[in-house]
């Protein structure tokens, strides 16, 4: 617990706007994650889990960034050169993109995408020098023969890609989804990193295929000791997978613990309208739980508690900067009216339903 | 999509291109023809010294201006050289010159449309700009220019040509890369560690080849007739040199009495021309494997 793989404190993204109304993406989140830990990260469209993400690799070009704290295995992240920041892309964290048909080259078989990252992190003894790289890209490609495409093989078989060796010769449009999204895990894994951002990955997939993609991660998390940071809108996904669990809202942290005791003993009004919105045993006909609103544009945030307006415990108090309240060691929640003043955890659950 | 069986499952990926190459080839008769007339006006030309019937510079006064007979297949000219021989000899510097105009051209504008559209900014700007220089420029001045300082020479005409093609090539790759580098497997690259050079020439520029393989053709083509203009002006190569715009234009004031000398060298250009942009889409089609489809 004491030297946590990515700590994350207050950071803050804006994306700035020519006319005056700068995005504030994200606004003071803090997480870390631990070694060989699945963290998910979770909240709705539009809460800034992807920026998030996306800023600890820098990957954002026009955002500007501000964190009292971005580190990972206590190096921190922010003041890298954009030439370091190549050594831990990669290298140490890797990323899983929702969308594998767009984020993989449609020109080029899996193959030939995973043995290049072989190569360009120097775990084979293979010329990377731009030469040889065009005249493998334009004329021979990668020979079967070499320690790269070898590896790559390897990987996919490790992902579980039945038939591998024939699969490593065919372009993205030729695999299924299910397939691509395992070739992408394949290639974050080709540098061996310790850290994979898995950005929405099952999204796009049905449920048996994203069940089959959500055990290879828990599988790959045992195997190889890699952390995940899992980003989904999903509480299932979740339950199912996850160690610990960051709930987002509007750009800001609203409650983060372990994940069965945020499934057991919600602690802020907002996870709980979560958790009741799972249509769990609900027969045709009931209505389904829902949060009443929308959530607030982030170029006018109104300043205090993000959920204030669709919160149905919300006063006057939450207008002002979020509390922090340690209900254990490691379940935190960000709320004026939390723990309740009266009670400690059963109180919570025993709350007044919000009118619908 | 290509059908496998067992036998093609062991084979590597570079033999699984060539494979696809050479079905497309077969499989499309724009491919087979094209390839044909160009593979055979290539052949004609390097061997030229082994083929041609006669010496092209041999003047034979007894024939002058005949029409094609049996021991002239393609007539003689005013001076009674061997046509067929002239063209075959005319077709090594014609095909050479267009072709490596092009290739230069193309090397140098497609790096500029690269670096510019893929860094964007100020980069892009000054390029661009430069780009734009090359473009308000008149080649054919460029071309005296360089006549009247080096003389007259084969690589002064290649360099005006290329010269003149570098805003072509850069215009077209940047707009490609321009919404190329948008895509998510660009951030996908950097972000399992490429540098800008892997991720411009590795992922991005195979992405772009399409449309720059037909300007290519289309470039050979006009490269073709550019040789042509700068031998009738008389600052291409030297002016006994058979090339086919050479030949073109001497026959041009006789045509109304030996028609064949300006029609047969015209004639070879159209053919090449067809061929080379035969050839280039079928090219465009096989090296895009989004456009062979296939199912998941």
């Amino acid at each position: 617990m004491s030297d946590p793989l990515l700590t994350v404190e207050d950071l803050a993204v804006t994306f700035p706007d020519p006319d005056g109304s700068d995005t504030r993406a994200v606004d003071g989140v803090s997480l870390s994650v631990e070694a060989g830990e699945i963290h998910g990260l979770v909240g709705e469209s539009g809460s800034g889990k992807s920026v998030t993400a996306r800023t600890v690799l820098r990957l954002l070009d026009d955002a500007d960034v501000s964190a009292s704290r971005l580190a990972y295995r206590g190096e921190d992240l922010l003041a890298k050169s954009e030439r370091e920041m190549r050594a831990v892309r990669g290298d140490e964290i890797g990323m899983v993109f929702q969308d594998a048909l767009s984020a993989l080259n449609p020109v080029m078989t899996v193959g030939e995408q995973i043995a290049e990252v072989v190569r360009h992190h120097g775990d084979v003894d293979e010329s990377t020098s731009l030469l040889s790289e065009l005249r493998r890209k334009y004329v021979t490609g990668t020979s079967k023969s070499t320690a790269s495409w070898r590896r790559a093989v390897e990987l996919l078989e490790t992902v579980g890609i039945p038939d591998p060796e024939q699969r490593a010769s065919e372009y993205p449009h030729q695999l299924s989804g299910g397939q691509r999204q395992r070739v992408m895990i394949a290639q974050a894994l080709a540098g061996d990193p310790s850290l994979i951002i898995a950005d929405e990955p099952t999204t796009a997939l049905d449920v048996t295929v994203e069940a089959g993609i959500l055990t290879e991660l828990r599988e790959l998390c045992a195997d190889f000791n890699v952390a995940i940071l899992l980003i989904t809108h999903d509480l299932g996904v979740v339950a199912q997978t996850c160690d610990h669990v960051t709930v987002m809202y509007s750009g800001s942290v609203m409650e983060h613990g372990p994940t069965d005791d945020i499934f057991e003993a919600p602690a802020h009004p907002y996870t709980e309208g979560l958790l009741r919105s799972i249509p769990e045993g609900a027969k045709r006909g009931d209505e389904l739980a829902t949060i009443p609103g929308s959530a607030p544009d982030p170029r006018d945030r109104p300043a205090g508690c993000p959920f204030r307006d669709r919160c149905p415990e919300a006063t006057e108090a939450c207008t002002d900067s979020l509390p922090e309240h340690a209900l254990s060691a490691e379940h935190h929640t960000y709320c004026h009216h939390r723990p309740h003043e009266d009670g400690g955890r059963d109180d919570v659950r025993t709350s007044p339903q919000p009118e619908r | 999509m290509a059908e496998y069986d067992g036998a093609e499952r062991t084979l590597g990926v570079r033999t699984e291109r060539l494979r696809q190459f050479r079905e497309t080839i077969r499989g499309d008769y724009r491919a087979t023809f094209g390839l044909t007339i160009v593979v055979a006006f290539v052949l004609a030309a390097v061997f030229a010294p082994e083929l041609a019937p006669y010496d092209p510079m041999a003047q034979d006064f007894a024939i002058m201006q005949a029409p094609g007979l049996n021991a002239h297949p393609f007539g003689t000219d005013s001076f009674g050289r061997d046509l067929l021989s002239r063209l075959m000899y005319g077709a090594r510097i014609s095909l050479g010159v267009s072709l490596g105009a092009v290739a230069i051209g193309g090397a140098v504008g497609v790096t500029l449309g690269l670096v510019a559209g893929y860094f964007g900014g100020w980069v892009d700007d000054t390029l661009m700009r430069f780009v734009d220089v090359l473009w308000a420029f008149p080649w054919l001045l460029v071309a005296i220019l360089l006549v009247a300082v080096f003389g007259q020479s084969v690589w002064n005409v290649v360099a005006a040509i290329a010269f003149a093609y570098i805003d072509d090539f850069a215009r077209i790759t940047r707009g490609e890369v321009l919404s190329i580098r948008e895509e998510e497997f660009v951030m996908a690259a950097r972000n399992v560690g490429l540098d800008d050079t892997a991720i411009m020439f590795d992922e991005v520029l195979p992405n772009a080849l399409a449309p720059i393989i037909v300007q290519f053709t289309v470039l050979v083509a006009r490269a073709m007739l550019a040789e042509s203009t700068l031998s009738f002006l008389g600052i291409g190569v030297k002016p006994t040199t058979p090339t086919w715009g050479a030949l073109l234009g001497q026959g041009r004031g006789l045509i109304t009495q030996a028609w064949w000398i300006s029609i047969i060298p015209g004639v070879a250009i159209i053919i090449t021309v067809l061929g080379i942009n035969l050839f280039g889409d079928a090219l465009r089609d096989a090296l895009d494997v989004r456009e062979r489809g296939g199912s998941p």
